[in-house]
């Protein structure tokens, strides 16, 4: 190849090809982001609607007078069989759920993850290998031996869930931090220990103050997914104790009653908001762990 | 074993995740599918409950009893099973079998339960002879709710037999009415399908559904029951699928559908609804092809879970006695649309198509026209059921011809074996 | 402290020691968690499907009998027939969407983190958002074909999630709906690694814009395409919470696919035995995939390395 650094003066039929390419492409842009974005519109204009009027004029309407009845409704109302004291306990059980389910797995993830790439054994490949090996396989697998797990612990409840989330989450999180410490140098390290720091004052001291772009990426991905998290919450839960996942699955789902699709629609977008905010706020580090986290293995 | 138990909860950091209340109220947790307009009667059971000084968590699966059953199962084999689960017919023997359900004979001793119940829902109650489970409603399924608006636009009377029914829903769809109100909901499919078979031959339906014979699961019967089923799916409407069964009762209310064939049940919703009998629905014993009479039998009943604590052993009895109590099935049952198991309880303020269903019931015990329901899991246990409700399913949504229909049907009776 | 003392006194061989410990106390959990959670909960379910188990898990061992006796279900047919119609089109679509879409945003777009937020926050919701929020939309008498007839369109007919042979294309446009935002930021991510040099050099000798994607961008990054390729394949594999919510794996039972037949013939049927024969056959389909994405990076490495 070779390089001409001429300027080109572009005729003007060109230009005007460009500027409908141009057109072309901003109107398929927009387009696309009308299919994602309806859904969500749909949703949230819903939940404004009265009841009345939505069975007037069908689910895809615009509202003829806001309301926030149906955010209410479902908040503190809406039915889960017959206990109806709306979505507002089940989503603390998710609050309960996620929090220390991710903490707990984020800490396991990062303890892992530095001594398998800091301190390299025979074999630390291979245990490595091994713990990922569950990213993989579908969860179905599990169903049957987790059910007796449970029964053998009588943890069929919020922290039965978390245990869950932590035998699952675990081949996740060290992932994450095995690859990002891979890049840490390590003469860093070799100079602490000279100094007489030892395995946890190395971590401690300086591996922890490096890492807060991975945790923030891991608890990131580990909240999404434990408060999104459906099979094993419908499964293993029941009554009280249901994540919102389930919860909304009981209010949303096939049943005998009549619908009432401002308040259904109000309890979706109460199920997804938590996970909607932290994408909205921290988006970039929301992607970086998607990438990283689905890339590799 | 312990080892695991200590080595994970220390895991969790959490070693204690829940300790019981040192409480001495009688507790319960019922696990059950009642949802809708039947919800608001379980309410009458938990206010009972409650009056009389018990706890009661309550655990619905919304849906049907498939899902309930998933959410039982799951929780057996975890080992924490709910004290109390709606559980019928043939199932409440396979977890008898299984060892996990416990007796309530000293309430059933002491209440008398073998003078107060009918001897069909004794047998079903017990198991090894104790009662494991207390029958709470008399469903029945052979009911078809016609729209009296409907049948007026048209100028037909109630159809009492298959070619009737045919030539009514003919002129209601030339007259743009939908004939068969029906919801995409797999049990609700399979309550129409249990009807229609039953409409063409009692004797038949026993030895197919009942019995499982491989010869009856391919008679002609099957053949017609299946054509006339492929007909009146062609006569719903196309805002069928998902549909749920109030929004279908609905349509009949309004007098937009013809027919919906569904339990009694149903007539709660009507109530809900602010239906009258008469004006806005009759109820009608499925047609039948050859003029027979019957019945088909759906008790509610709620069976009992070897529990630890004494608490929610106290909360069992409580609950028996409470459920088989007279007031209770009098109140619950005349607000479900059912009729109490209880032989001693007046019907007097009933209404007139519970007042029937009791007649008919008797009518049909005494002519042995009676028979268990397939579709609510009084005949044949859940796996049965389930592949049952498989093949009719789909044949309900293809274009299966009858005979692969039957073949489909026959199949999944033959695979469970 | 003690640990202090000592080590002052005994430096080099008590620390080598302390290390093994430390990495070995810190390693335990990691250790027994992948023990039980993944080999021995795997072994157990393997164990099972050789048995006749139904309500609970027994031992009796009735060697491949299920393994053969899964084939005669029409659903397990379906569920699995299902299974190869879903998932190559789920990757075309989804795949392509995804491409299409970073390319474009790709082309010096103004706004484009709007743009890029837009198309990428599904991946934040649940599936059962996702499918109750779509199954509404395609639902002829809640969604969009009840708006057209609203309008005035009266012949208008939406109805794939009622017919039993287009039910299945609905999974794949929820679920793409879904995804797509995903194989945007991937492939962009890729695309963003690409020499511009290179580009700018293929520009001045006249290359068109579509010849350069074609002949330089995307095989440059091939190993992302394989990637996704991988990622959707297993998605497909695993989808299981939004047909569930779409369509309840109706009508009939037209979107059945193996994750929900394992669960359903577990619980609701009680079928320990059949269901874990699904579940084995789900593990064995994955194993065909990772050996294909495995063997691709082989060769591919290889031919790098060259």
């Amino acid at each position: 190849m070779t390089i001409a650094t001429t300027e080109q003066t572009l005729p003007s039929s060109q230009e005007l090809g460009a500027m409908f390419w141009r057109f072309v492409l901003y109107a398929g842009l927009v387009l696309l982001g009308f299919f994602f974005i309806v859904p969500l519109a749909i949703v949230l204009l819903t939940s404004l609607r009265g009841q009345e009027e939505i069975l007037k004029n069908g689910v895809l309407a615009l509202p003829s007078e806001v309301s926030l009845r149906a955010w209410w409704v479902a908040f503190n109302e809406s039915c889960v069989g017959t206990d109806c004291r709306g979505m507002a306990p089940y989503f603390w059980n998710s609050v309960k759920l996620v929090i220390p389910a991710t903490v707990i797995s984020t800490a396991l993830g990062a303890i892992t993850g530095y001594a398998l790439t800091k301190y390299k054994f025979r074999g630390s490949e291979f245990f490595f290998a091994a713990t990922i090996f569950g990213i993989f396989l579908p969860a179905q697998l599990f169903l049957l031996p987790t059910a007796q797990l449970l029964g053998l612990l009588s943890a069929t409840n919020i922290w039965g869930l978390v245990l869950i989330h932590n035998l699952y989450g675990l081949a996740f999180t060290t992932l994450f931090f095995r690859n990002f410490y891979v890049q840490i140098p390590d003469e860093i390290i070799s100079a602490a220990r000279i100094d007489g720091a030892g395995f946890f004052a190395v971590f401690w001291r300086i591996i922890v103050p490096l890492s807060p772009p991975i945790i923030v990426v891991t608890v990131i991905w580990q909240f999404t997914h434990i408060w999104n998290e459906f099979l094993y919450g419908a499964t293993f839960t029941t009554g009280t104790d249901l994540p919102i996942t389930a919860a909304l699955y009981a209010v949303t789902g096939p049943k005998g009653g009549i619908r009432d699709y401002g308040v259904e629609a109000a309890a979706v977008v109460i199920a997804a908001l938590p996970t909607l905010a932290v994408y909205i706020v921290a988006g970039k580090y929301f992607v970086r762990g998607l990438t990283s986290g689905s890339l590799k293995g | 074993m312990s080892v695991r138990k200590l080595v994970l909860a220390a895991l969790l950091g959490c070693a204690t995740p829940f300790a019981a209340l040192a409480e001495d109220k009688p507790e319960i947790e019922l696990l059950h599918w009642w949802d809708g307009a039947s919800a608001r009667v379980v309410q009458k059971m938990k206010d009972k409950f409650e009056e009389e000084g018990g706890v009661w968590r309550d655990t619905t699966v919304a849906g049907e009893g498939a899902s309930a059953l998933t959410t039982l199962r799951a929780r057996a084999l975890a080992g924490n099973p709910p004290g109390a689960v709606q559980l019928k017919g043939p199932d409440i023997q396979e977890w008898g079998e299984l060892g996990v359900l416990r007796g309530v004979d000293n309430v059933a001793a002491e209440e008398n339960w073998n003078e107060l119940l009918p001897p069909l829902l004794q047998t079903i109650m017990q198991h090894d002879g104790k009662y494991v489970a207390v029958p709470v409603t008399i469903h029945r399924i052979d009911w078809m709710y016609a729209s009296p608006k409907a049948l007026k636009a048209v100028g037909a009377e109630v159809p009492t037999n298959w070619d009737e029914f045919n030539a009514t829903a003919e002129k209601m769809a030339a007259a743009g009415i939908t004939p068969v109100a029906l919801g995409g909901q797999k049990w609700q499919e399979i309550t129409m399908f249990e009807a229609v078979a039953f409409g063409h031959g009692v004797e038949w339906y026993q030895k197919a559904f009942v019995e499982l014979d491989e010869e009856a699961l391919k008679a002609p019967e099957m053949i017609s029951t299946l054509e006339q089923i492929r007909r009146m799916v062609g006569w719903t409407d196309s805002g069928m699928p998902g549909r749920d069964y109030e929004a279908t009762a609905a349509m009949v209310v309004k007098g937009d559908a013809g027919f919906q064939f569904m339990g009694d049940w149903i007539l709660g919703a009507f109530d809900k609804a602010g239906a009258e009998q008469g004006a806005d629905y009759v109820c009608i014993p499925t047609p039948m092809s050859n003029g027979e009479k019957g019945f088909i039998l759906n008790a509610d009943s709620i069976a009992f879970f070897q529990v630890e604590p004494k608490q929610e052993i106290a909360g069992q009895e409580l609950f028996a006695k409470i459920g088989m109590s007279k007031d209770f099935q009098h109140a619950f049952n005349q607000a479900k649309g059912s009729i109490p198991p209880r032989t001693d309880v007046s019907l007097e303020d009933f209404s007139d198509c519970q007042k029937q269903a009791r007649t008919d019931l008797d009518a049909a015990v005494e002519s042995g026209t009676m028979v268990k329901s397939m579709a609510h899991s009084m005949a044949v246990n859940n796996n049965i059921r389930a592949g049952i409700i498989d093949a009719v399913s789909e044949y309900i949504n293809s274009d299966q011809t009858p005979e692969e229909g039957a073949e489909a049907i026959r199949l999944s009776v033959e695979l469970t074996r | 402290m003690n640990n202090t003392a000592v080590k002052s006194s005994q430096p080099k061989i008590d620390s080598a020691l302390q290390e093994k410990l430390a990495l070995f106390v810190s390693l335990t959990p990691a250790f027994i968690i992948t023990l039980i959670g993944t080999f021995i909960f795997l072994f157990w379910t393997i164990f099972m499907s050789f048995t006749d188990s139904t309500l609970f898990p027994g031992t009796d061992l009735i060697g491949l009998e299920n393994y053969f006796k899964i084939w005669r279900f029409p659903r397990w047919q379906v569920a699995t027939g299902n299974l190869f119609i879903f998932a190559p089109l789920y990757i075309v679509v989804c795949g392509g969407l995804g491409v299409a879409m970073a390319i474009m945003i790709d082309q010096n777009v103004k706004n484009e983190s709007i743009f890029r937020a837009i198309y990428l926050y599904p991946m934040a919701v649940s599936f059962v958002v996702a499918g109750t929020v779509w199954r509404w939309i395609l639902n002829p008498s809640t969604g969009v074909e009840n708006l057209m007839h609203g309008l005035g369109f009266e012949s208008f007919v939406f109805d794939w999630i009622a017919r039993k042979d287009r039910a299945i294309y609905t999974v794949i446009i929820a679920q793409s709906w879904q995804h797509a935002g995903f194989v945007m930021a991937l492939v962009l991510a890729g695309l963003r690694t690409v020499n511009r040099d290179i580009i700018n050099a293929a520009m001045v000798d006249g290359a068109s814009m579509a010849t350069i994607y074609r002949r330089i961008i995307l095989p440059s990054i091939a190993p992302i395409f394989v990637a996704v390729f991988f990622i959707l394949s297993q998605w497909a594999l695993k989808a299981f919470d939004i047909i569930l919510a779409l369509t309840e794996g109706g009508p009939g039972y037209a979107t059945d696919v193996p994750s929900i037949f394992v669960r359903d013939m577990m619980f609701n049927r009680g079928q320990i035995g059949m269901a874990t024969v699904a579940a084995v056959y789900m593990l064995l389909l994955l194993f065909v995939l990772m050996a294909i994405y495995y063997g691709y990076q082989l060769i591919f490495r290889k031919r790098v390395a060259q």
